[in-house]
């Protein structure tokens, strides 16, 4: 679980990104945050992972998270293979035992011995995401996690994530992808005009998913404007 | 024909934000010229920073042969040595970005779009790399210690060096050209033939010099009388410069007839066999200590080095290599019987020329060798907030590798004084041996533990002693002027302890300078162990 309690944070006086905003993040299931760009996703992700200190308040964790970037920082000069052995063994934590069969199924196993500054940018997020999942912790924070997947690539880890919560895992994912927020999220926060708000991801259909999602956005922008 | 002009705009634009000659001025002076650098006019902005630094680095040769009475046929050996050092340092420069910066290209926006004219830029690209090695370096440090050598001597060694530039451009030309065509060429098939190749014209443009001082002594030996001498040097002097024209001309139309951006590909898809962090090679274990993160910091960045640039590893070795030569200047000054006060001159400019490629290479590798570097990656960077210390010390350890080399060499030469028998100059040798370790160990760390400091302490701001332009003209004037100046002070004895009392005053108070630095490191780096606290 991560709680977040009366949370303020701005990088400048005039770029105030939240402010006593409240929310928990319940353990175990797949949480969506959605919201337009530039409103503080990243920035959201970035303090509940300690990279970010926040301003004033409190954020309570019960797991320590690894996060993964959209703009993943790779070593380009070694192989796929040598960077999981080197954050593997920095981070002295204990591998996941079925990591070939991840591999293979992202289809990564013929450019493991390949630097990865030949890789794609495609492949270089496979990468990132295979590290971090095959470090084993409890609780994952996902910066668009899909927006370079090829799609076979993309439905494979919509099922692992899926997976990965059966397994008691606990994910916060930021992404404006709406089909896979719908399809992956237990609950989804809606994060704009500086505060976050949560909901049950209850819809019976995905375009009345779609329109509360794009509706929330717009009201609350609108009320931003009237203020 | 495409207009690239744009493209080079901002590529020269980046090279004057990161200019240390401009820095070294004044950082006013450099965001004034940035403001006023324009796509219309910065060709003109780059010849007067070119005229700037020539008539800079004559004025600084000016003082130092007004200031110093030494033999003046020294100046020669003192250029032609400066002349093989730089030239290597351009060639490596030039052979080893052939192939990795076209890789950067491959990933340019610009590139791209293209399409059919990519040949055609890299071209362009490689053709202004040398040029702006020969305007920006060769012509600006050396020719004007040339000229001032032929002036105070003679004249007609004017035509010499002339000849020598003129070769010097040509051979690089075609050499850098037939490298890339090769390199493309072979690529595919074997890449033993090419590297073997660059090797050889790396090696021949050491040799470069030598073989135009034979083709001298020849004609000398030939012809007697003056004249007769230097009509047939030049003679045949513009016989080889014109078939290297009319070579470098055939070369720069044939390169290129590939498709480069699949070269390039092919080249970027090998495979590398065995896990190198799980099983580091012999050479990385040698460097290991007991902390296991920094070790695997170490083989991950060695490792990185190694491989984004295969030549620029060789080139450093080349260059440390070279300071071996350098030592050899020195120790031939000394058997032919020179004196000590002329020696030493000798010594604080070639040590000083060494010093200011040390602190280049230094800057040239930031984005790579130092702390700030290692950007945020995610459980590494999680990590290296804990262990600050250890990724500083890997990071002191990575530099120290790949640079001291350069200088050690140059450093430990002095044992072969003991050879010249004389007490003075093996004092002189021994007290230098200590005094440019200390310089070196200090400078190593200077850039260094300034940048790790703005990286971890965000809260403080100010800068460590100076910025880093001015820390290469400290150098420059502290080593090669200021001792150069001051010897101008002592007496015409032979013997060191005769003036040796300013001499170590002098050194003493530097001597200070460093371990006081060296103290206020230690200071910053308790810093960082607060932090990891």
């Amino acid at each position: 679980m991560v709680e977040l309690k009366n949370v303020s944070f701005q990088y400048s006086k005039d770029d105030v990104i939240l402010e006593k905003a409240n929310m928990t993040f319940d353990k175990h299931k797949i949480t969506v945050v959605l919201g337009k760009n530039g409103i503080g996703k990243t920035t959201l992700l970035s303090l509940i992972d300690g990279y970010l200190t926040h301003n004033d308040g409190h954020i309570i964790k019960e797991d320590d998270p690894i996060y993964i970037y959209d703009n993943p920082y790779l070593y380009e000069y070694l192989t796929g293979d040598e960077y999981i052995e080197l954050i593997k063994r920095i981070g002295n934590r204990q591998m996941i035992d079925n990591l070939s069969e991840l591999i293979e199924d992202l289809e990564l196993s013929t450019s493991m011995n390949k630097l990865i500054s030949a890789y794609s940018l495609g492949m270089k997020h496979k990468l990132a995401l295979l590290t971090a999942l095959s470090l084993n912790y409890q609780l994952y924070l996902i910066d668009e996690p899909l927006a370079s997947l090829d799609p076979d690539s993309q439905a494979f880890m919509i099922d692992f994530f899926k997976k990965m919560r059966k397994n008691r895992r606990s994910l916060i994912i930021s992404t404006h992808m709406l089909n896979v927020a719908y399809e992956l999220a237990d609950e989804i926060v809606i994060f704009n005009n500086r505060k976050l708000e949560k909901f049950d991801n209850s819809f019976q259909t995905y375009d009345e998913f779609k329109k509360f999602v794009i509706d929330s956005l717009r009201v609350q922008e609108l009320s931003k404007m009237t203020q | 024909m495409q207009n690239f002009n744009l493209f080079f705009y901002y590529k020269n634009r980046s090279k004057i934000r990161n200019s240390y000659f401009l820095e070294s001025f004044s950082a006013k002076l450099k965001d004034f010229i940035l403001l006023h650098y324009r796509e219309y006019n910065y060709i003109w902005i780059d010849q007067l920073i070119r005229i700037a630094k020539f008539l800079v680095f004559s004025l600084i040769y000016l003082i130092i042969i007004l200031s110093v009475n030494f033999n003046h046929d020294s100046l020669h050996t003192i250029g032609y040595s400066i002349f093989a050092f730089i030239g290597f340092f351009i060639a490596l420069v030039c052979l080893s970005y052939n192939k990795e910066s076209l890789k950067d290209v491959e990933h340019d926006h610009y590139f791209r779009m293209l399409s059919t004219n990519r040949n055609e830029l890299l071209k362009e690209i490689i053709l202004r790399r040398i040029n702006y090695g020969f305007l920006n370096w060769m012509i600006p440090m050396i020719f004007p210690l040339f000229l001032f050598a032929a002036i105070l001597t003679n004249f007609y060694l004017i035509v010499q060096y002339i000849v020598l530039f003129s070769l010097y451009y040509l051979f690089l030309f075609i050499i850098v050209f037939s490298t890339q065509k090769l390199l493309f060429k072979y690529l595919k098939k074997t890449v033993i033939i090419s590297d073997i190749l660059i090797y050889v014209f790396s090696i021949l443009i050491v040799i470069f010099p030598i073989l135009l001082q034979i083709l001298i002594l020849v004609t000398a030996e030939l012809f007697a009388d003056y004249t007769g001498n230097l009509f047939i040097y030049t003679s045949l002097s513009v016989l080889i410069i014109f078939l290297l024209w009319s070579l470098k001309k055939y070369i720069y139309k044939e390169t290129f007839n590939y498709s480069i951006t699949n070269t390039l590909l092919v080249a970027s898809k090998k495979n590398y066999k065995g896990n190198k962090i799980k099983e580091p090679p012999f050479f990385v274990g040698m460097f290991y200590s007991k902390d296991d993160f920094s070790n695997l910091i170490l083989t991950k960045d060695l490792l990185s080095f190694y491989r984004k640039d295969k030549r620029e590893t060789h080139s450093l070795i080349f260059v440390s290599l070279m300071s071996l030569v350098y030592s050899g200047f020195l120790i031939s000054a000394l058997q032919s019987g020179d004196p000590i006060k002329t020696v030493i001159p000798i010594d604080n400019i070639l040590l000083s020329i060494i010093m200011i490629f040390f602190i280049i290479t230094h800057y040239r590798y930031k984005e790579i060798n130092w702390y700030s570097s290692e950007g945020v990656n995610l459980e590494l960077f999680r990590r290296l907030k804990h262990q600050v210390m250890s990724l500083y010390k890997s990071k002191i350890k990575l530099n120290a590798i790949i640079l001291l080399p350069m200088i050690l060499f140059y450093a430990l030469s002095p044992i072969f004084f003991i050879m010249t028998y004389n007490d003075t100059a093996i004092i002189y040798a021994f007290t230098r041996m200590i005094f440019i370790i200390t310089y070196a160990i200090v400078i190593l760390e200077y850039p260094l533990i300034n940048d790790a400091k703005k990286t971890i302490l965000t809260k403080y701001k100010d800068l460590l002693f100076m910025s880093a332009g001015d820390l290469i003209m400290f150098v420059f004037f502290i080593q090669g002027m200021g001792l150069s100046i001051l010897l101008t002070f002592m007496t015409e004895s032979s013997y060191l302890s005769d003036y040796s009392y300013i001499y170590w005053v002098f050194i003493g108070l530097i001597f200070m300078v460093m371990i006081s630095i060296k103290i206020r490191f230690l200071y910053i780096r308790r810093s960082f162990k607060q932090v990891e606290v």
